[in-house]
């Protein structure tokens, strides 16, 4: 194979990494989310100079984050803090474990190069599956991807051409590197303790335990203050305990009682990868799916110690080995411990991804291993040749079923997104209304409300808060919103309050639109937000209408996916009389809004307020100016 | 390879086959649609067969729904089990020709007969299983196949020419060719041929099937026309040709009658129907043997020159297959929807056919098509007087063919609203089946002064809102709208105030359907209806046992 040929070949194995970056460009915004407003408080603590090591290193419930906040105030010092760095930072941890996956693959198959390259392309396929949405899109997740990036460095480096000095300090690095990220990555000290105590041509049986000695000698001096150091007590504003209170961990004693739990959050996490189809429900799959995989696990992990007397074929499997039971080991800590608190089918929630994603790359080589060794030794020609052939049909197979999970990806990156965005509208009136949806921004707004002011405090609230509720903060567009983008469907008035209807979609950007604004024309002419509203619309979903045309189903339309339901206080301030409330779609990644053709009126009849809609945007242009200076931002 | 492998191999071929019985007997209902109606005509030639059909029933099928009605009482469901028979033929046959092109090759056999009836018995073709009119679509391919078994065989001459115009006149006799001439508005023209040879692969993403379903299109006749190309012009081999040849009839069978198709198919998205896949499907088909002959005769002449490229073919073929194998996977899980979707929306069709005479049904598509109401009635008389209608059309006021069967937990069925406007009160609710995890069949609205028997006041049917299951944990931070079951399985009527007894207060109650074990089971909350000197007004009340 001519270098050309394998530059060509390696490029083609890491495309998806290209296109993978395409999409979480696409789709990252610099809006925070429950944990990534933690920031807050280091960087109040960064800019007025109280930062200290005990707050970098404190836990994060049961996680010593150190390395995240690192990588946070990096940011903030060399740049501007913002949060689309970070998200860049993730998918560059990605990117670098990616190429120590291949460079783990050259290991393994050093004499095949077209099977490296081929099973490159499918590590990548997995890895950069924007089915992780809620890893390449929450800033946060850099403690989330730092783990296998250490679990992958540390393999690749026992397996160099290293001496024994570098491949501890590597290993070391790694594993510091992996446990003061989050708490999965405790498990790497264990991980190198046992692929070196199990490889089978580790240097002299001298070397092996000077390395194993020290490293035990290391691994009590991180993990002891790692587990003591200040009581080991939560620092967090976004945890199920309170600040100050210890983490409960696994919940071992009331394990007993919740194994059936237990075991189906376990499968939920392991099965999820292959449990998402646009028909069938994920959680009656992926306990099948997660049998598979540990199925596959297990035999290939049989055959292994089978076959453990050939010292080079043992060493050439043990990484992966080690990978995937590092992703069993690891998907069973938090079945352990969560189903103490939620409900089995968490497990299923697509951030858990980043760990079980290992098994299904483990399984992949595993099993182009296997077939290897059967092969070899196989006695019939057509078991010899037809075990490729299965092979292969098995790799056209998965890579068919991910093209799927792509696509569900990349619809759940479309609804983080614009999830995100209204976010971002609600936060920008935060001291003037609240949210609709709160969960958007934390489990309570009491937190969120707090955070968000200080990041604005501190200056790295991107945009800033609103500070008053002058529509002009935002570009207005003068051309009102097509009825089949934009429609008002009710308005009643609910107590003290007027209940509007409506949907509303942004043509250009063929999204949901990031929130409704309803604005009233106050004393000095100009237009003020008097309520401010988030969407809550279905994901989309692709069914054809042909398909039900004699079922007569309903299939969610716009309405369903763009809809939104606001409440506004009917003491709107200004005077008697008729009220007109304009509405407006607002489009808050360009900080634009856009009318919509249908307003409401309110008018005050024998004491009982009474709503109506009209058509038109109402409310002509005023005639004072209505420039802010910060306009159009 | 020994015979046990090989039986093995067949059953393990053949096992499509088994699921697609399964789904099939599991979904079929014996619930006339449309075309079904025309029957009535047979029965009756007063009735015009007309309001229902395009065209005439041809010879065959008339003479088959005749024995039906005579010998079975016009079981629908027959009709059903015979396409599935038909399909099975297809698929003997196809595996026999397929014996023939593959003679030294078990692999490519199984794998291609494997692959064939993944193929021919994909639910995807949910309306052509399981609409009764429909089920001799399939008995046109399945003639071919074994009019080329036959031509194939070593049968005299005069018998193979014997049973192929045998086959063909069947064929002919079974075809409502007069529907070509009746066609008339809006076509949809051969533009829209990529889109109908790509429907059976359009729904396998999430892009919508519309857009797809083109350029899936142009990529199954681009693999056909590669291989009938390579086998049928650039081989230069008898042997390869004479193997081709039974593939290349049938995919240029399936390509034509796609092209005929499209003279009555109403517009470029009436290609997207389900039971259009039927004809489509066949190209796919004819496309793999011929790939893989060609893949075969590419790997023998290139073995000893370039023996990368040959490493290439030998995995290439099956790693096309596995990406093949989970696209049809994946319209086996869509036609599974389809199917499920198909038999819910006809036992809501039949909640509101029993009750035709009283009650116009809610959603007449379900039952006519788009036939008027008065031409079902007379269709719908015509069959219950023959004792073809099952159950039988309801005589009184009361609740027919159904019995109460207990009540429904609040949490899966409920009046959740009641109100009355101008000369109407407006019912809604909704009703969920959570033991089969499907919605009601239906909804029984009753009326009752003190203790009087009920009247049934009203049939309401469900409008389900299809939505696959997403777990909310998806979007946990996104707040995205799961629909729940309450808008899944959703149901709303408005009875006419005059047609209610007129008493100072009515009580009104719900009962849900359940028109496969005509059984009702009651919701909990009951609506009191008040007539007072200031006008109607309802209310819902507690719950009460039936």
């Amino acid at each position: 194979m001519t270098r050309w040929v394998r530059i060509a070949f390696l490029l083609l194995a890491f495309s998806p990494a290209v296109l993978s970056g395409v999409i979480v460009a696409n789709f990252a915004v610099e809006v925070p989310v429950w944990d990534d407003l933690e920031r807050a408080t280091l960087l109040q603590k960064w800019t007025d100079g109280s930062l200290d090591w005990h707050y970098v290193y404190s836990p994060h419930i049961e996680h010593r984050m150190t390395v995240p906040r690192l990588i946070t105030l990096t940011s903030a010092s060399l740049g501007d803090g913002s949060l689309l760095t970070e998200q860049a930072v993730v998918f560059g941890i990605v990117v670098a474990t990616a190429i120590l996956v291949y460079l783990l693959l050259r290991q393994t198959f050093a004499d095949r190069p077209p099977l490296v390259y081929a099973l490159t392309f499918v590590a990548n396929v997995l890895l950069f599956s924007p089915l992780q949405w809620e890893t390449f899109l929450y800033a946060i997740q850099t403690s989330f991807v730092v783990p296998p990036f250490g679990l992958c460095l540390a393999l690749w480096a026992l397996n160099a051409r290293f001496g024994y000095v570098a491949k501890f300090a590597v290993c070391f690095l790694a594993a510091v590197l992996a446990s003061n990220s989050f708490s999965h990555g405790v498990l790497l000290w264990g991980v190198v303790f046992a692929a070196v105590a199990l490889q089978q041509r580790f240097g002299t049986a001298r070397v092996r335990v000077s390395f194993l000695a020290a490293w035990l000698l290391v691994t009590a001096a991180v993990l002891v203050p790692h587990f003591t150091v200040d009581g080991y007590v939560n620092t967090s504003d976004f945890a199920y305990v309170e600040k100050g209170e210890r983490a409960p961990g696994l919940s071992l004693s009331t394990l007993p009682d919740r194994i059936p739990r237990a075991v189906q959050f376990f499968a939920a996490i392991v099965g999820s990868p292959l449990a998402r189809t646009t028909v069938l429900d994920p959680r009656a799959v992926a306990p099948y799916a997660a049998a598979i995989l540990l199925g596959l696990f297990g035999l290939a992990a049989a055959r292994a110690l089978w076959r453990r007397r050939d010292a080079q074929l043992w060493d050439r499997w043990l990484p992966w080995l080690a990978v995937g039971g590092y992703a069993v080991v690891v998907s069973t800590a938090p079945a352990i411990g969560r189903s103490a608190l939620l409900k089995w089918s968490y497990g299923l929630v697509p951030h858990y991804l980043t760990v079980s994603t290992y098994l299904l790359l483990a399984n992949v080589v595993l099993v182009a291993l296997l077939v290897e060794d059967l092969r070899e030794r196989a006695r019939h020609p057509w078991l010899r040749s037809g075990l490729p052939r299965a092979a292969a049909l098995c790799a056209g197979a998965l890579l068919a079923f991910q093209a799927l999970q792509w696509g569900i990806g990349v619809v759940g990156m479309r609804e983080w997104q614009s999830a995100r965005l209204q976010s971002r509208t609600a936060m920008l009136y935060l001291n003037h209304f609240e949210p609709t949806y709160v969960r958007r921004l934390g489990g309570d707004l009491e937190a969120p409300y707090k955070l968000v002011n200080r990041l604005h405090e501190v200056g790295y609230m991107k945009p800033p808060l609103l500070p008053d509720t002058r529509l002009c903060h935002f570009r207005i567009e003068p051309a009102p919103l097509g009825d089949r983008d934009a429609a008002l469907n009710g308005v009643r008035v609910a107590g003290a309050n007027l209940l509007v209807e409506g949907y509303a979609r942004l043509p250009e950007a063929g999204r949901r639109a990031d929130g409704v604004l309803f604005t009233v024309r106050a004393d000095g002419g100009i237009r003020v937000v008097v309520a401010s509203g988030e969407l809550a619309g279905v994901p989309y979903v692709a069914v054809s209408a042909a398909d039900h045309r004699l079922d007569a189903v309903r299939i969610p339309g716009l309405a369903e996916y763009a809809g939104f339901r606001t409440k506004i206080p009917l003491d709107l301030g200004t005077g008697g009389g008729a009220q007109e409330i304009q509405v407006w779609a607002v489009d808050s990644a360009r900080m634009r809004v856009h009318p919509f053709s249908q307003h409401v009126v309110v008018r005050a009849a024998s004491g009982r307020p009474r709503a109506e809609l009209q058509a038109g945007p109402g409310l002509p242009k005023p005639a004072v100016s209505e420039e802010c200076p910060d306009a159009g931002r | 390879m020994g015979r046990g492998a090989r039986v093995g191999l067949f059953l393990l071929a053949f096992t499509p086959a088994l699921a697609g019985a399964f789904l099939v007997a599991e979904n079929a209902v014996d619930v006339p649609l449309a075309e079904d109606w025309a029957r009535a005509g047979l029965l009756e030639p007063g009735l015009a067969g007309s309001d229902f059909a395009l065209a005439p029933i041809p010879p065959i099928p008339r003479l088959a729904a005749r024995a039906n009605a005579r010998w079975f009482g016009g079981d629908l469901t027959l009709d059903m089990a015979f396409a599935f028979g038909l399909v099975l033929l297809a698929a003997f046959c196809v595996h026999g020709l397929l014996r023939r092109t593959f003679p030294d090759d078990a692999g490519a056999l199984y794998a291609n007969t494997f692959v064939a009836n993944l193929l021919l018995f994909s639910p995807i073709q949910w309306e052509s299983f399981l609409w009764s009119a429909r089920a001799w679509s399939f008995l046109p391919f399945a003639a071919l196949c074994a009019g080329l078994l036959a031509l194939g065989s070593r049968w005299p001459n005069g018998w193979k020419v014997a049973t192929g115009a045998l086959l063909a006149a069947v064929t002919a006799a079974t075809v409502p060719l007069s529907a070509f001439f009746a066609a008339s508005g809006e076509r949809a023209g051969l533009t829209s041929l990529p889109s109908l040879l790509g429907s059976p692969f359009a729904r396998t993403s999430l892009l919508p099937a519309e857009d797809l379903a083109p350029a899936m299109g142009v990529l199954v006749a681009a693999f056909f026309v590669a291989g009938a190309a390579y086998c049928g012009a650039l081989g230069r081999d008898s042997n390869l040709r004479r193997r081709a040849v039974p593939w290349l009839i049938v995919g240029g069978f399936s390509f034509a009658a796609c092209a005929l198709t499209l003279w009555v198919v109403a517009g470029a998205e009436d290609t997207l129907l389900s039971r259009h896949a039927t004809l489509s499907l066949y190209v796919c088909l004819a496309a793999l043997p011929l790939l893989a002959l060609g893949v075969a005769h590419l790997r023998g002449r290139t073995l000893e020159s370039r023996p990368a490229l040959c490493a290439v073919f030998e995995w290439a073929p099956a790693f096309g297959l596995g990406i093949l194998v989970v696209a049809i996977g994946l319209g086996w899980l869509v036609g599974l929807r389809g199917m499920q979707e198909w038999k819910s929306a006809r036992l809501q069709a039949r909640t509101s056919l029993v009750f035709l005479e009283r009650f116009a049904p809610v959603h007449r598509v379900r039952l006519g098509g788009t036939a008027t109401l008065d031409a079902l009635r007379r269709a719908a008389r015509v069959l219950d007087r023959h004792g073809q209608l099952r159950p039988a059309l309801a005589g009184d006021e009361g609740f027919g063919p159904f019995a109460l069967d207990g009540s429904l937990a609040a949490q899966w069925g409920d009046i959740e609203s009641a109100w009355t406007s101008g000369a109407g009160l407006d019912l809604g609710g909704f009703a969920w089946f959570a033991d089969s995890g499907r919605c009601a069949d239906g909804v029984l609205v009753t009326a009752r002064i003190g203790e009087e028997p009920r009247r049934v006041i009203a049939v309401a049917e469900l409008q389900a809102l299809l939505f696959p299951p997403i777990p909310d944990h998806d979007h946990i931070y996104n707040h995205a709208r799961i629909p729940r079951v309450d808008e899944r399985a959703a149901w709303r009527v408005r009875v006419p105030l005059q047609t209610l007894p007129q008493a100072p207060e009515v009580r009104i109650e719900a009962f849900a359907a359940d028109s496969e074990a005509l059984q009702l089971h009651r919701l909990t909350h009951e609506v009191v209806l008040r007539r007072t000197p200031a006008g109607p007004s309802a209310e819902l009340a507690g719950s009460e046992a039936p």
